[in-house]
């Protein structure tokens, strides 16, 4: 969400000046002027504060997965849910009680055990304090159904049965009350404290006062953590984490040996520069992050289906994927990241078909659908390729006789106001990125229309069939039984043509040579830096 | 006696736009040790230009074709910048400006700036033997106090402390007189000092002036446009017209018999002595095209053909004046 | 002189608080949501329902007001909707570093841009005048952005001489928080690398917000030398004898840098603005980005505490650039 103060586009334009001006030094280039062999200089994004209770987006997945531990972790590429801290679990066949087994030996980084007790405190925490990774356990777990069975062993009693839980198990670290709890105010749960301090146990500790919202976070080395260092003989020692704002500073640092990694939002143009570099490339990965045309369902002419296949027939998908976006992500027809469990195979997208797009428009204006009405996509002002794509869109639906406008405008503002019908706009464009890997996090979100009020379900589709299945689907425990449901309810959705589904994402992250081991993973985005060791 | 001050035969031009201006032609004057020589002309005429090329400040662009400054036996003209700073300006030659609210820096104290050029140019500024640093801005500020007493500045004490802007006009002008006096010069250069004051203060400095010459055994030269002035206050006279010098000799003698037509017609557009309120017919000649023959001509009300044929020379009159005009050639 | 103070901060409370409320009613025609805001990304709205009345944001818009007022007075200026931190330590942390970043960019601009004007003024259409007016114009016309990047890459990708982002080396040891100036708290902590590192990463960004500051100040330099030159008193001062130097480094200048201070009060709202993109090219950690995030995110007491403080700083300087209009000028101070 947080922009550059320059577009993505002219910030390119001039690196693009930089590097026929930086021809001439590519040969002397000085390398490494900042770091040194044991510190890695991260360009990673920092999440808006450092409480994993509070906060859970994509930089906090990144922050969490090395200064926190988890009962069960997302590893590799594609995504497995594997062991952590607890070595197993059990689930009773209705699914409702779920037992976590703890390892033994797991110590924080105040040196102190953790145990049962700490899961059912961290547990509870995230439950009372109500935000961002609460939002999969509110509904369905009450803070005194998770208890301690023994030192080892924590128990939850779900109120209802929920097949994503065990997914959404990752999103939820484990902290150390016996650091929070002096550090409570008035009830507050440490919460002031923890989003400027640590207390978790994970490969890396916060160093105190070596954080400032948005602008550093320093880390280092914690010796003692469960899963030891045999993996790893020469791990980083610090872990400097600076991001940047401007991709023309960002490709800067990375050139001139300052920066270890960028984030993972390299612009496409960027790449041939940085590749061609002696002492950074650009690695590509597929991620789960897909990226959506919201039509609002509820104003016309959007309630009608021909109207909303007209339009999913005018935008030129490889069009905007390989002209502006370069190549550097998959055609996804899906509401769901292709590479997911849950995806109906058989069922075929839409294609940018101009002649199709102008049958539906007849059809619908003949059914009365107000197609000569002027419609609003609302873009992310800062997000320079969405803006240019929203344009391309423009221009197809003006040759078919559709008025567009493209308005530009801020996250906060959009998702405030996707909160009602009425204030959600004809069509705005948004992500919808990994928060936990499961079919829940897209289409059951974004399709039942018990979520309607959320920026997630803001087409506001309506389709009895589909909430039946999608809700069955919630409340089923094993995935081969889940899967046909889900196929089923995409099939009937994609029928309907609600929003117009537009690519997975493949991220570009750019990395300094000397770092090596790094392994991926679709949650945390190749963060993890336990991994990693550093050449020289 | 070699007079103090002796200008020879100057000309002055200006490049402007619209080309080369003759701003002075031809002046001539010579003021004699303890005298006080007035130095008249209306508006236009040179004077200040005059004031200029002897200080040595003259506008960009500005040249001097001819002529020469002699002052106590040095020609003024072949000092370089930073010997006329050195060796003339307030030491030897004290200015009293003629705008006595315009002519002092609105944001120094009155003290500040007066102190400033006794630190340069005060007799003992130079003098390795006599007291330096503080003892000598003491020593300074002593003499400055005095001469403002002397000048009957209210409060002399506080007075250095003070902002221009916080005394009347006529103080102002006692303190740029004071500020004159203050490094002992020999020769004082007064530019029409009284004109922007009313006529009581304007009669006070003009009497304080008379005796501060013998006083303190100054020369003066006093530059007005005021012949009422010159009658009260100078022993020899200058009269310039258009850049030139046309007639100059004792007060005495001009005022009884004056000679050149020009300086009858400015006696006869003086308030106190003429009948009807006049002036002189026609304006001066434009610097950038002087006619030929006597500049006055156009103006003149006896103007013959002789006047058309050249420059007139200098000739004596009956009076003892020198006047430019064929009738005394 | 105290009197003169005291009065003009006096005045300034009800500018302040006229300030205060246009922006809180301003903030609120934007549609975004401070509840959905604090909630994050992934809430239900029920999780948001809650936050709604946890802090009153269901209330009356002018029980809010008086609420928000009643706590700004005892120095509470809230809590951030996004880093959930309390806005006055966030702000506490960051204003050093736009502080610092401010005030050596102003003293660039004056230190040098005063001379040049001054040059400028007394080769009044001669070549360094023109050459000093060219770079007037440019250094006003250039967007920082671009002096920006020319500058990184000449000064730090080319030469390798100075850093280019940041206010410390990522390997320096932070020193302990005292004044929260880097470079202040380095001499204190007798770190002499720190304070050397500080200063190096602040030379760009210094440099680079200091240009448009540094051309208007050349220009009214310029303009106020050339206006006082042809005073009487610069004729008479010289026919005084002044020494050159002191005449026109001393008795002119003073004369002539009044609307060179009250550019300088102006230019100081332009510097906090251009702070913005600085901060961002150079990752500089200020007020800049966190304003920026404010906005982007909807973090409605971080907009408003910003903007008091603007308003405040502002303030603060204009009555420091009048007292110094009284210092360089006597009768200003007498007739206010």
């Amino acid at each position: 969400m947080s922009g550059p103060v320059l577009g993505r586009r002219k910030a390119g334009a001039l690196v693009a000046g930089a590097a026929i001006a930086g021809t001439v030094a590519a040969g002397t280039l000085r390398t490494a002027s900042a770091a040194d062999a044991s510190t890695f200089v991260s360009g990673f994004g920092l999440p808006a504060n450092l409480d994993p209770h509070q906060v859970y987006d994509v930089p906090m997945q990144a922050m969490m997965l090395n200064a926190y531990d988890n009962l069960y972790r997302y590893q590799n590429d594609p995504p497995q849910i594997v062991p952590w801290l607890a070595e197993s679990h059990t689930v009773t066949p209705d699914g409702l009680v779920w037992e976590f087994k703890l390892r033994s030996g797991i110590k924080f980084h105040d040196g102190s055990p953790m145990t049962s007790e700490d899961v059912v405190y961290s547990f509870r925490r995230m439950l009372a304090l109500g935000l961002a990774p609460a939002g999969a356990f509110l509904k369905i777990l009450k803070p005194e159904s998770v208890t301690a069975v023994d030192p080892l062993t924590v128990r939850f009693k779900l109120e209802t049965a929920y097949a994503p839980f065990f997914a959404a198990i990752p999103s939820i670290s484990i902290v150390n009350p016996r650091m929070i709890e002096p550090n409570v105010k008035s009830g507050d749960w440490g919460k002031s404290w923890l989003a400027s301090n640590g207390a978790g146990s994970g490969s890396y500790r916060i160093v105190p006062a070596g954080y400032r919202p948005l602008e550093y976070l320093d880390m280092e080395i914690f010796d003692d953590h469960f899963m030891g260092w045999a993996h790893n003989p020469k791990p980083v020692r610090k872990l400097a984490c600076r991001p940047t704002r401007e991709t023309s500073t960002r490709v800067l640092a990375l050139l001139n040996g300052s920066l270890d990694c960028t984030d993972n939002n390299l612009p496409a143009d960027q790449v041939a520069q940085i590749n061609a570099s002696k002492i950074a490339y650009v690695q590509k990965d597929m991620v789960m992050r897909i990226f959506i045309i919201r039509m609002n369902n509820t104003k016309p002419p959007f309630d009608n289906l021909n109207a909303r296949l007209c339009f999913a027939h005018a935008f030129n998908y490889m069009g905007f994927i390989n002209d502006i976006l370069g190549g550097y992500a998959t055609r996804d027809p899906y509401p769901m990241p292709d590479n997911l469990w849950g995806i109906p195979k058989d069922a075929k997208g839409y294609d940018y078909d101009l002649k199709k797009a102008k049958e539906y428009y007849a059809k619908a204006v003949a059914q009365g659908a107000p197609m000569k009405r002027p419609v609003e996509l609302h873009v992310q002002s800062e997000n320079e390729q969405s803006v240019q794509g929203a344009q391309l869109f423009q221009s197809d639906l003006a040759q078919i006789g559709i008025n567009m406008k493209v308005v530009g405008n801020i996250w906060s503002n959009l998702t405030a106001a996707a909160a009602k019908p009425d204030t959600t706009p004809d069509m705005w464009v948004h992500w919808v990125s990994t928060y936990f890997v499961d079919p829940e996090n897209w289409v059951g979100q974004m399709y039942d229309s018990q979520f309607h009020g959320t920026w997630k379900a803001s087409a506001y589709y309506k389709n009895p069939e589909v909430d039946t299945l999608l809700r069955k689907a919630r409340t089923t425990i094993k995935q081969e039984d889940r899967e046909p449901l889900y196929q089923e309810a995409i099939r009937k959705i994609m029928a309907d043509s609600p929003d117009i589904w537009v690519y997975n994402s493949m991220q570009l992250q750019g990395l300094n040579k000397r770092v090596k081991g790094r392994r991926f993973c679709t949650v945390g985005q190749g963060a993890e830096m336990r991994w990693i060791t550093l050449d020289g | 006696m070699m007079p103090v001050l002796s200008v020879r035969g100057l000309k002055v031009s200006i490049r402007t736009d619209e080309g080369m201006a003759e701003i002075l032609d031809d002046v001539g004057l010579e003021l004699e040790r303890g005298r006080i020589l007035g130095v008249v002309g209306e508006s236009g005429c040179g004077k200040s230009t005059l004031i200029r090329a002897i200080m040595g400040i003259l506008p960009r662009g500005a040249t001097i074709d001819r002529g020469e400054v002699w002052f106590e036996g040095e020609n003024l003209l072949a000092f370089s910048e930073a010997e006329l700073n050195d060796q003339v300006r307030s030491s030897r030659i004290g200015f009293i400006p003629q705008d006595p609210l315009l002519a002092l820096n609105p944001v120094f104290k009155v003290g500040t700036q007066m102190l400033e050029v006794m630190r340069w140019h005060a007799p003992d500024a130079k003098d390795p033997t006599g007291p330096r640093g503080g003892a000598r801005r003491k020593a300074h500020v002593a003499r400055l106090v005095g001469l403002l007493r002397r000048m009957q500045v209210p409060d002399p004490e506080t007075a250095l402390e003070r902002y221009p802007h916080q005394f009347s006009g006529g103080q102002r002008q006692r303190l740029l007189i004071a500020a004159a006096l203050a490094c002992a010069p020999g020769l004082v250069i007064a530019d029409e000092p009284t004109t922007a004051l009313d006529v009581t203060t304007q009669h006070q400095i003009l009497l304080l002036l008379r005796e501060l010459v013998a006083e303190f055994g100054i020369s003066l030269m006093f530059v007005t446009h005021d012949f009422g002035v010159v009658a009260e206050l100078c022993d020899d006279l200058c009269v310039i017209y258009a850049g030139q010098t046309v007639e100059k000799g004792p007060v005495q003698a001009i005022l009884e018999a004056p000679s050149h037509p020009y300086t009858r017609a400015l006696l006869a557009c003086h308030p106190d002595r003429a009948t009807t309120f006049l002036g002189i017919p026609g304006s001066v000649p434009s610097p950038l095209a002087r006619p030929p023959g006597c500049l006055f001509a156009p103006r003149c009300t006896d103007a013959r053909t002789l006047c058309l044929a050249g420059r007139p020379p200098q000739g004596l009159a009956p009076s003892g004046a020198e006047v430019r005009c064929v009738q005394f050639a | 002189m105290l009197r003169f103070v005291l009065r003009r901060c006096i005045l300034v409370l009800p500018s302040l608080f006229g300030l205060l409320l246009v922006t809180f009613l301003l903030i609120r025609v934007v549609p975004s949501d401070p509840a959905m805001a604090l909630a994050g990304d992934a809430a239900t709205p029920e999780q948001i329902e809650r936050l709604r009345q946890q802090y009153g944001l269901d209330r009356p818009i002018w029980e809010q007001f008086a609420v928000y007022v009643g706590k700004v007075a005892t120095l509470d200026l809230g809590e951030s909707a996004f880093s959930r931190r309390p806005v006055a330590v966030d702000i506490a942390q960051r204003l050093p570093a736009t502080l610092a970043l401010t005030f050596c960019a102003l003293a660039i601009s004056v230190f040098v841009g005063v001379p040049l004007g001054v040059i400028a003024g007394l080769t009044h259409n001669a070549w360094p005048d023109y050459l000093l007016r060219v770079f007037s114009v440019l250094g006003i016309a250039v967007a920082a952005f671009w002096f920006a990047i020319m500058l990184q890459l000449l000064f730090s990708m080319e030469l390798g001489w100075l850093p280019l982002r940041g206010e410390l080396s990522p390997t320096m040891q932070r020193p302990p928080r005292v004044t929260g100036f880097m470079v202040v708290d380095a001499l204190i902590a007798g770190r002499f690398d720190v304070f050397t590192d500080a200063l190096r990463h602040l030379v760009l960004p210094a440099v680079t917000l200091s240009l448009g500051g540094l051309a208007t100040i050349v220009r009214f330099t310029r303009a106020g030398v050339l206006d006082t030159l042809q005073q009487d008193f610069v004729f008479y001062e010289r026919a005084m004898g002044y020494r050159r130097r002191r005449l026109v480094w001393i008795y002119v200048l003073r004369n002539s840098v009044t609307a060179t201070v009250t550019q300088i009060g102006l230019l100081f709202g332009g510097l906090i603005a251009g702070g913005v993109v600085v901060e961002a090219i150079f990752d500089w950690p200020g007020i800049g980005s966190y304003t920026v995030q404010a906005i982007l995110t909807g973090d409605r007491q971080v907009m408003l505490a910003v903007t008091l403080l603007v308003g405040t700083v502002y303030a603060v300087v204009n009555i420091l650039i009048d007292l110094v209009h009284g210092l360089l000028d006597p009768r200003l101070m007498e007739r206010a």
